[in-house]
């Protein structure tokens, strides 16, 4: 199998299938896994009583209440059901524009969180983006399926990196909320520079109906960047020019755009329980995404 | 160092502003570094942010704005015209033109002097009055009110120019020491003469600011005497407001005598005064007992011819016929004959025809000037050369003094020079031309100075006067009479600077600085 980008490193993935992701609740109509359901139906913990109506199974009568109280209930438990895990790595191409290309650490996240979802029984899909959603690649479960998914995400990596757009993370989301998928744990792997700007990307972000895990591929230059003088920026994506000259009052500006900007991500991130992690490229990334497992588990 | 074209103060402010608004410029000349970057949303949040807060940006950039700012300064003095001067040995006269009498002008003319002197160093200046004779009004470390008073009030004028005056100063001056002379006043000067003083000797003119007055009188001059009399001449005066004027209020007197008679009307509302003595006498115009004006009138003495033996008859006949010739045996003004004495020289036929010796070191210009001064262009030099068989030439030759050769012959029977009317007007004019006797400069303009004779002379065309026996006057009518006064700035009429002058280096280095900053903006060391 072909992995130019080395997605399917052993130690990687042995250090990855050695973490959880425990939903609170995943939505009902799943197939079995490990997840506590919001539907009632044939698991081992007692959930609650019903009326008994015509059809239900005897053998869920509870007979002693039928005793006590000369009434038919029904006991339910509780099911057991999968949590959809929706994997949308950026590759745009603000993504390929260093080297290493942040899409490979994005791809290699995409994979971590892929293992440990193949991993529980989990559904899982992988949907890149750029100025648009790739859907190609369809959701898949099972704990052989890892090395699929990393062969269609290479395949849409080398795609994407031969021909780069720019990033427009609502017109993605847009079309994922169009795919009425079951609701689940939306992992989004990016750096979220998105030209139309921070407003656009979070009125689609606020629609969603998914978990959040916003995971901030960064650099240290990202925030301080290492320049001085007078320059002029030009956007690798969108190619717009801007002249700045540095001085410290302008730098300090940067920082606060910069860290406004995140402030808005990590606090749509937890109004929806979610997470906002920034991940250093240039770092161990398995490390980082320790963080985020506390005790192995992250809760979703 | 000196700067010819501005004054030092000029210049300085000159430097401090170029220094300022090259500063001013520097904020706006900002070559950017292009960086390619993920995304410049942050950029432009933060420019924005920036362009809303800041007032002013820290100063950036101080080696490109020096190196601009020596460029431009360069720059600047090359236009100011830097000359190396020592300057404790740099000598300054204030030469006061004495062309005019009229006691306001003298006065005007006096204030200017004074106020230059003052900025001039103690003890290399002097004031000095181009009247009837050169005349020291300030020595060297005097104070400037002294001036006024060796001046007096009463100054006679001068209508011969400046000429002899920078002749003077600039003998007078020791060899080696620059010499500036700043002429207050408006006669003429020619630029030849100019280019022909010593390198050492600089002339600047003093530009004065107009301050309109209304004077008695628009013009006022002298013409030739229409009854021949070379001794005297006529007088023209035209009031500027005939309305106004009543002939019965003015009383003109000649060194101080009454001159009354003889005035009479002649059309437009001018007045003629006929064969008035020409002895060099200040003639004064006095209205309703205050002083109008005042011309020097011209000296017409004879010119005192002496005639060798062996002069040809006719020459001396058509010599004494001109009224401003006359023979004397003893003290002549010009010697007429044969032998190498003579002014006017005639030689035997092998020489050339005419040869003039003049002062003049070109001798080109010279020859094109006296072509029309002696006449020499109506003479009939084809048809001399036909009788005599030989090439008649015109041969101009710089010399100390001036001298005029030319064939004997041309006054005998042996051409028929003598019978054309070329012959008396060149012999005339000749005689004129040696003994420097300037042609009369009909009319000054009120408030004017007097203009120095040459050939060149110009009158406005339709400025004519008819006298009451139909003679045509020419005159300089001024619709607006001016008088000037309050030194504004100063202008130089002549700049000599020896070998390769200051300036030249100037220029070379800033073409040099230029071709740096070029270089490095070219490898992004200047933004």
């Amino acid at each position: 199998m072909n992995d130019p980008f080395n997605l399917l490193d052993p130690d990687f993935l042995q250090q990855a299938n050695a973490m959880r992701v425990v939903a609170r609740r995943v939505a009902p109509a799943g197939r079995w896994a490990e997840h506590r359901s919001r539907d009632r139906g044939q698991g081992m913990e007692f959930r609650d009583y019903r009326p008994y109506s015509p059809g239900d199974e005897l053998k869920s009568i509870d007979w002693n209440v039928y005793q006590r109280l000369g009434r038919f209930v029904v006991r339910l438990f509780e099911e057991m059901e999968d949590l959809p895990i929706y994997l949308m790595p950026d590759m745009s191409k603000s993504m390929w524009h260093e080297n290493p290309p942040r899409a490979v650490t994005a791809m290699k996240v995409a994979v971590a969180f892929a293992s440990i979802g193949l991993d529980q029984h989990d559904r899982v899909g992988v949907l890149p983006f750029g100025d648009d959603l790739d859907s190609t690649i369809r959701p898949t479960s099972g704990r052989g399926r890892l090395s699929l998914i990393a062969d269609s995400m290479s395949r849409a990596a080398e795609k994407a990196r031969g021909n780069p757009g720019g990033t427009d993370l609502a017109t993605a989301l847009s079309k994922l909320r169009g795919l009425r998928m079951r609701e689940g744990l939306l992992v989004i792997i990016s750096d979220f520079f998105d030209p139309h700007g921070i407003e656009v990307m979070m009125s689609e972000l606020k629609r969603t109906r998914h978990r959040p895990l916003l995971v901030a591929v960064s650099r240290k230059e990202d925030r301080q960047p290492n320049v001085q003088g007078d320059i002029r920026v030009r956007d690798c994506e969108t190619g717009d020019m801007q002249d700045v000259s540095v001085t410290a009052s302008v730098m300090d500006q940067y920082r606060t755009a910069y860290d406004g900007h995140f402030e808005r991500l990590e606090e749509f991130a937890r109004s929806r329980q979610g997470n906002l992690l920034f991940l250093d490229h240039e770092a161990d990334v398995m490390k980082q995404l320790a963080q985020l497992f506390e005790g192995g588990s992250y809760v979703a | 160092m000196t700067f010819t074209l501005l004054s030092t103060v000029a210049t300085l402010i000159g430097i401090g502003v170029i220094a300022l608004a090259l500063g001013l410029l520097q904020r706006l000349r900002v070559q950017h570094r292009e960086i390619e970057v993920v995304s410049t949303l942050f950029w432009q949040a933060a420019v924005k942010e920036t362009r809303a807060r800041v007032f002013v940006q820290r100063f950036r950039h101080w080696p490109a704005w020096l190196l601009l700012v020596v460029i431009a300064t360069l720059l600047w003095l090359l236009l100011a015209g830097p000359r190396w001067t020592a300057t404790d040995q740099m000598q300054h006269v204030v030469l006061l033109d004495g062309s005019v009498a009229d006691p306001a002008v003298v006065a005007s003319d006096m204030e200017i002097a004074s106020l230059k002197a003052s900025k001039l160093p103690l003890m290399n200046r002097e004031i000095v009055h181009a009247g009837p004779r050169l005349e020291t009004l300030l020595r060297r470390g005097e104070p400037v009110q002294l001036a006024k008073l060796r001046l007096g009030e009463d100054p006679i004028a001068n209508s011969t120019g400046l000429e002899w005056a920078l002749d003077l100063l600039a003998a007078r001056a020791a060899v080696g020491t620059p010499l500036t002379v700043h002429i207050v006043g408006d006669a003429e000067l020619d630029q030849r003469y100019l280019d022909a003083l010593p390198a050492e000797v600089t002339v600047y003119r003093l530009k004065r600011g107009a301050v309109e007055r209304a004077p008695l009188f628009r013009s006022l001059g002298v013409s030739d005497s229409a009854s021949g009399v070379w001794q005297t001449v006529d007088l023209l005066f035209a009031p500027s407001s005939f309305e106004k004027f009543d002939l019965k209020d003015l009383e003109i007197t000649i060194d101080g005598e009454p001159l009354s008679d003889g005035v009479r009307a002649v059309d437009g509302g001018d007045f003629v005064i006929e064969d008035v003595p020409a002895r060099g006498a200040v003639l004064r115009f006095a209205y309703q007992g205050r002083e109008e004006g005042a011309i020097t009138l011209p000296q017409r003495e004879a010119i005192r011819i002496a005639f060798e033996t062996g002069t040809p008859q006719v020459l001396k006949e058509l010599i004494l016929l001109d009224p401003a010739c006359r023979e004397v045996a003893s003290s002549p003004d010009l010697v007429v004959g044969e032998s190498g004495n003579a002014d006017f020289c005639l030689v035997p036929d092998g020489q050339a025809a005419f040869q003039i010796d003049t002062e003049l070191e070109d001798a080109e210009s010279a020859l094109a000037a006296l072509i029309d001064e002696l006449a020499l262009r109506q003479i009939d030099a084809t048809g001399l050369a036909e009788q005599s068989g030989r090439v008649v030439d015109v041969q101009v030759t710089a010399a100390e003094e001036r001298r005029i050769t030319l064939w004997k012959n041309l006054f005998t029977s042996t051409f028929n020079f003598q019978q054309s009317r070329a012959c008396p007007i060149f012999v005339a004019r000749s005689i004129r031309w040696l003994a420097r006797r300037p042609a009369l400069i009909p009319w000054a303009e009120q408030g004017m100075r007097l203009p120095v004779a040459r050939p060149a002379f110009e009158r406005v065309a339709d400025a004519t006067a008819r006298s009451n026996d139909g003679r045509i006057l020419q005159v300089t009518r001024l619709t607006r009479p001016v008088l000037v006064s309050g030194l504004v700035e100063e202008s130089p009429r002549s700049s000599v600077v020896a070998g390769i002058g200051i300036a030249v280096w100037i220029g070379v280095v800033a073409i040099f600085m230029l071709l740096a900053e070029w270089a490095l903006y070219q490898r992004g060391r200047l933004p």
